[in-house]
């Protein structure tokens, strides 16, 4: 009889234990949860989001998002600047807008690359249409990247070809652990051309014109 | 015991537990009577870690939720070699954990050559697991595990001189952890 017991208890514990690795094997969480808190790709929970329209563009270095951005996902911290691409969770950093975009557009952006990018160069995504975004020098400049987008697009990705180093890899005197990738500023999009348009967000320091 | 309910010490436990019980048998356990016991024994020590983690799967979706949620305090799960790098680059408190670190796995292999493979594996994975998170509170993780007090009583033991400065440092040190928890310093938590 005590036998008996012991062998229940055995198959008791084991039908726990059996719950338990399908529990942590089959997450039953959101697709936000997931990419927050187990992916880590999504870079903030629940950002306040301050008014603005995409003309008007996105300082990266200002709490919260704008209206028109509903997320960024591969970025590290807000610093005073603005804010790098970290590749730790993810190598292809994006921007997911609350509205798609559709038509002749362009994409401002003063960005500058980490120092492992640097003579590199990053394709910049929307929709299906692709342009490539080269990083001569460490500097940050303004870019103009011209999309003719023929269906709808509601996301602006950044695709590296390869994973950026560690700072503390690649620089020995830098005790930062982030793969960095591209020091991001500001964001503005306008409807158009690029040649059509005058300076992103009609501020006279972005007068740098790569593309 | 309450400690095995929510943290890892309970599957860490399973390891010493059954590394203990194998070695007992010659590494051929029969499944007699006795050592029914002995496997149930071995059954509950992660039992407690398990409930915990399907309670918050019930209440989350995510049975590791108490791992997961450290996200929004940007800690996330790090090559445990990177973060004692980065901690000997760093300021003294960080230097401070990385050292305690390295003495705790100092001590692991202290137990090894003193053939206490299973306290020498539960004090390396007790010190590397918190340490893929990052070093802070790494003393807490240290000075009180089982295996370490161990080492100490070894090291110390006949040797009047060294009790007294352990004593005084036992004494000490948790005076200053508490000092420096009431003064908010964060490398305390």
């Amino acid at each position: 009889m005590k036998i008996l017991t012991k062998l229940l208890l055995i198959v008791v514990l084991l039908v726990v234990y059996a719950m338990t690795l399908v529990a942590f094997f089959h997450p039953d969480v959101t697709p936000k949860y997931q990419a927050y808190f187990i992916d880590h790709t999504l870079s903030e929970w629940s950002p306040k989001h301050y008014s603005s329209d995409p003309e008007q563009g996105m300082h990266f270095s200002k709490p919260g998002l704008p209206d028109w951005v509903e997320s960024v996902y591969g970025f590290s911290f807000r610093e005073d600047w603005g804010r790098w691409t970290d590749a730790f969770a993810t190598t292809d950093p994006s921007i997911a807008f609350t509205q798609p975009f559709t038509g002749q557009i362009c994409v401002y952006l003063v960005a500058g690359p980490a120092p492992a990018l640097v003579g590199k160069s990053v394709s910049v995504r929307m929709g299906e249409e692709r342009e490539t975004l080269p990083f001569a020098c460490a500097e940050p400049k303004e870019y103009r990247i011209p999309f003719h987008l023929a269906g709808e697009a509601s996301r602006l990705e950044f695709v590296m070809s390869e994973r950026p180093p560690r700072e503390i890899d690649f620089a020995p005197n830098n005790n930062d652990t982030r793969r960095l990738g591209i020091a991001m500023s500001y964001l503005a999009i306008r409807r158009g051309s690029c040649a059509d348009t005058t300076n992103a967000g009609g501020n006279p320091q972005l007068s740098v014109k790569e593309k | 015991m309450s400690q095995a309910d929510t943290h890892l010490v309970g599957f860490l436990f399973a390891i010493v537990y059954l590394g203990e019980w194998l070695r007992s048998c010659n590494w051929r356990p029969l499944f007699r009577k006795e050592d029914l016991n002995k496997l149930i024994g071995l059954m509950l020590c992660p039992l407690g870690m398990a409930l915990y983690m399907l309670y918050l799967y019930h209440w989350t979706g995510d049975a590791f939720a108490q791992l997961h949620v450290q996200a929004a305090w940007a800690r996330f799960v790090e090559n445990p070699l990177l973060v004692l790098r980065v901690c000997l680059r760093g300021k003294q408190w960080l230097q401070f954990g990385a050292l305690t670190a390295i003495g705790g796995l100092l001590a692991s292999v202290f137990l090894l050559k003193l053939r206490k493979p299973e306290l020498a594996v539960y004090l390396a994975l007790s010190i590397l697991i918190p340490l893929a998170g990052g070093i802070s509170g790494m003393a807490r993780y240290l000075w009180w595990q089982p295996p370490f007090l161990y080492v100490v009583y070894v090291g110390v033991r006949g040797r009047a001189a060294a009790w007294a400065i352990y004593m005084a440092f036992a004494g000490g040190f948790p005076s200053i952890m508490s000092f420096s928890w009431f003064s908010g310093h964060y490398f305390v938590i």
